[in-house]
């Protein structure tokens, strides 16, 4: 079932919210995870209203409303989010007080913001929107279980769906998740990418043809799995003109390495992880710069890791994986 | 022509017991399951709980593990999908190609809250299993592990909505025909953050507690797991099983008016109601019993009982709370629910809402007694934090 | 009293995090829920907390919060009244 993206905002750890800037002016990071660009948000979020919110909260309000500008649905059919870890920030703080406190006086903020539906129920409250709400936490599936969901609901006759995803990082979390060693070493990030997600689209509007998710595989078994989604789609690997992976840099990753290596030598192969860092929902940016790609025309110098391109760009495949047990595929057009 | 959504088997854990039987047996018997904590560690050790008294090391030899890392969360989902999955009669080969949509509120928060303490002493932790089950899609993994699933996977939190919301998705893929199988349900275990966070907002009741009372003082915090196992028709034909009740409604809606509280008229609970029976083209004077969310505050039980009292009007049905025996099990109350409501069906009998005594002025009172009568269709309401709302509607078809 | 006054916005500012919000701007008899500053069921518990905390002044039931959080006039008041 085919949907479009009519309009696309993202918070990175590089430009990624300001159109006029995008991807320009490149940030390299003094701590050690990838801390997200955020704009100034005054300027897009009543302070009376922000007061509350965590940086996962606004970044997410901040690119839900330039959804809902860019697009001009005011009242979405749904709001859908997925979230790997949630408002994490304000979860490790009432932690901490519980802690220091000692199960004492403890103050409830903390608390009734770290709910992980806090994100969609905070755009509910903004836009007064009734419709359904729903959050989605599966890990590297996270934003993938929203997406589904979204393109479910296309299906089942809603028009337009405001659907997100958006995980945010502390110091103390990225200290945990080192030692944890699951970064399949790339640098941990954050970062918020929201979409108006429709059943039909203009000439601007990027169509997600297809989505594939799957859990744990070996890397050989990946290219089974490739063939199988080409194949459903009616394509041929000749006709795919870019490569979006979920890396930073080239790699020895076997899993990337075997799907890079199932298309034409010299495909040009985009980082977006270089973007984004690692985290549950990284894999939302994917299709902002799916779609910044396709409707520039352009493959964005510093994401290229492999790969030239000449020529027009319209078919582009998004490949990602969260260590190992987390595998999408899905397939743009324009 | 849309399938129709078959249920075939579920399985429960709540402080009233594990498994399905202890849970009847206790429903039938007026026995609730609040008690003071013991299994969790915690400076309010008085404050009434409903909490299953079976610690970690024996559910999880229960479940057949050893792995001694594995979130109390995960734990008492594994035991209730299992049940939920032999009553269905699933074989491997039809659990292969079964999925899974798991809800939970704060996934294995019961381990890692216990590490991070230790982190903040200054001890030394393992990270990788401490922290491993944090992450909500954590225990999803471990129960489609432990029961072989390989078909899809979603976990939903949208707080105590979550597992109305896991049978209300596997409810549309399987009328839009993308599964034909699914296991939906939810888990959450008690734990030191849920509980000081509903103290915290003042929202507890000292003693035990006692929904759509005029002088309720809040809810009893409950764990627990419960999962449905729901199917196509063709499903069911083609393994020779059959359907115990059919889900027929449900219905999403969100109150957008507070990120804890509830709307004074139930803006949120109405539509929810309204478009689960717009689903299930039941018009509602064909409800015959409402498991309402009832927790026993002061905030809910008033909004849910505006917005029943709309929907229905005069002819308000018998409906009760079941939370003043299993506790607010957050994440899996939808799901608990839904069991209580299919037993509900399979038994005709309303569960009675316990402690209650005065009846608040806006809505006739609860039903107080376990009272056989004619159930055909049941109506289940489940509404959370962030304004989530969400009904489900189950059928009799026997 | 006046000092007690200018103390007690400063902690309101920053436990409700008013970040739009100078101490001099509220007045000592505004209402601080509802039109005034636009508090709500939330900001109640945290006042609590504040209160206990920063001052030692207790309030049991939340319901007893309304009365005492009308304005700054009347939490000082309360807090002078319960230190007597």
């Amino acid at each position: 079932m085919k949907v479009y993206i009519t309009a696309t905002s993202a918070i990175t750890p590089q430009n990624t919210f300001d159109p006029e800037k995008y991807l320009d002016n490149w940030q390299s990071s003094d701590i050690p995870y990838l801390h997200a660009l955020e704009p100034e948000y005054k300027n897009v979020i009543d302070p009376k209203l922000a007061r509350r919110m965590s940086r996962i909260i606004k970044m997410s309000v901040a690119t839900g409303n330039r959804v809902l500008t860019e697009s001009g649905i005011s009242q979405p059919d749904a709001i859908i989010v997925g979230t790997g870890l949630g408002c994490i920030k304000d979860t490790e703080k009432f932690l901490k007080e519980i802690i220091t406190e000692k199960e004492g006086l403890l103050s409830p903020t903390a608390f009734i913001q770290s709910t992980h539906n806090t994100i969609a129920g905070q755009l509910a409250l903004m836009l007064q929107c009734p419709e359904d709400n729903f959050t989605y936490v599966n890990r590297g599936h996270s934003f993938e279980n929203a997406l589904s969901d979204a393109i479910l609901r296309v299906h089942e006759g809603a028009n337009h769906i405001l659907l997100g995803g958006a995980d945010e990082m502390t110091p103390e979390v990225n200290n945990i998740l080192v030692k944890m060693e699951c970064g399949n070493n790339i640098p941990f990030g954050e970062g918020a990418c929201f979409f108006m997600i429709s059943g039909s689209g203009d000439e601007t509007s990027v169509c997600v043809e297809d989505v594939a998710t799957f859990g744990h595989i070996a890397p050989d078994e990946l290219m089974k799995k490739v063939d199988n989604f080409l194949r459903k789609n009616d394509l041929d690997k000749s006709e795919i003109d870019a490569l979006i992976l979920g890396l930073d840099k080239k790699s020895q990753d076997a899993y990337y390495q075997n799907f890079i290596s199932a298309f034409a030598v010299g495909i040009p192969v985009a980082g977006f992880k270089k973007v984004t860092g690692e985290y549950f929902t990284s894999s939302a940016y994917a299709y902002n710069l799916g779609v910044e790609m396709l409707r520039q025309q352009c493959i964005f110098p510093d994401t290229l890791l492999s790969g030239s391109h000449s020529g027009s760009l319209h078919k582009v495949l998004i490949y990602n994986h969260y260590n190992g047990e987390n595998h999408a595929i899905s397939f743009l057009s324009l | 022509m849309q399938s129709k959504v078959y249920i075939s088997g579920y399985g429960i854990v709540s402080a009233l017991g594990v498994g399905v039987g202890s849970n009847l047996s206790a429903l039938k018997s007026s026995t609730g399951g609040i008690s003071v904590p013991a299994i969790l560690h915690t400076a309010h050790k008085d404050m009434p709980v409903g909490e299953l008294k079976i610690a970690n090391a024996e559910l999880a030899r229960q479940v057949g593990l050893t792995d001694k890392t594995i979130s109390r969360t995960a734990l008492l989902g594994i035991l209730a999908a299992r049940e939920a999955a032999g009553m269905a009669g699933l074989t491997p080969e039809k659990l292969s190609a079964t999925a899974l949509i798991n809800g939970t509120s704060v996934g294995g928060m019961d381990l890692s809250e216990l590490a991070y303490r230790d982190l903040q002493e200054g001890k030394d932790v393992d990270y990788k299993s401490s922290f491993q089950g944090h992450d909500c899609g954590y225990s999803t993994a471990k129960i489609a592990d432990a029961l072989d699933l390989k078909g899809t996977l979603q976990t939903i939190s949208t707080a105590c909505s979550s597992s109305a919301n896991t049978i209300m998705n596997a409810g549309r893929m399987i009328r839009a025909g993308m599964e034909d199988c699914v296991i939906a349900g939810g888990s959450d275990a008690l734990s030191l953050f849920t509980l000081n966070g509903f103290n915290s907002l003042k929202i507890l009741d000292h003693t035990h507690c006692r929904p759509f009372d005029v002088e309720r003082q809040g809810l009893n915090l409950g764990e627990g797991a419960a999962f449905l196992v729901l199917e196509s028709e063709q499903s069911l034909h083609g393994r020779g099983a059959s359907a115990i009740a059919e889900l027929v409604g449900y219905g999403n809606a969100n109150d957008a008016y507070h990120q804890t509280a509830s709307s004074p008229e139930g803006k949120g609970a109405l539509l929810a109601m309204k478009k689960a029976l717009k689903i299930a083209g039941v018009p509602s004077d064909k409800i015959d019993y409402i498991n309402a969310h009832g927790t026993g505050t002061a905030n809910n039980d008033l909004s849910e009982s505006h917005a029943i009292r709309e929907v229905f009007s005069t002819e308000v049905p018998a409906y009760s709370s079941t939370k003043a025996f299993t506790g607010h099990t957050l994440a899996a109350a939808g799901a608990i629910e839904a069991v209580f409501s299919l037993l509900a069906i399979q038994h005709q009998v309303a569960f009675p809402n316990l402690n209650f005594t005065n009846p608040m002025d806006v809505i006739k009172p609860p039903v107080t007694s376990l009272t056989p009568m004619k159930i055909q269709y049941v109506l289940s309401n489940s509404f959370g934090f962030g304004g989530n709302c969400s009904s489900l509607i189950f059928a009799d078809i026997s | 009293m006046e000092e007690l006054k200018e103390n007690l916005k400063a902690a309101i500012i920053e436990a409700l995090n008013l970040e739009d919000v100078n101490a001099a701007d509220i007045d000592d008899n505004e209402p601080l829920f509802g039109d005034g500053l636009g508090l709500d069921s939330i900001d109640a518990l945290e006042l609590i907390v504040l209160l206990e905390k920063n001052y030692g002044v207790k309030i049991e039931n939340p319901e007893d919060g309304r009365e005492v959080f009308q304005s700054i006039n009347t939490i000082a008041a309360y807090i002078e009244k319960s230190k007597k």
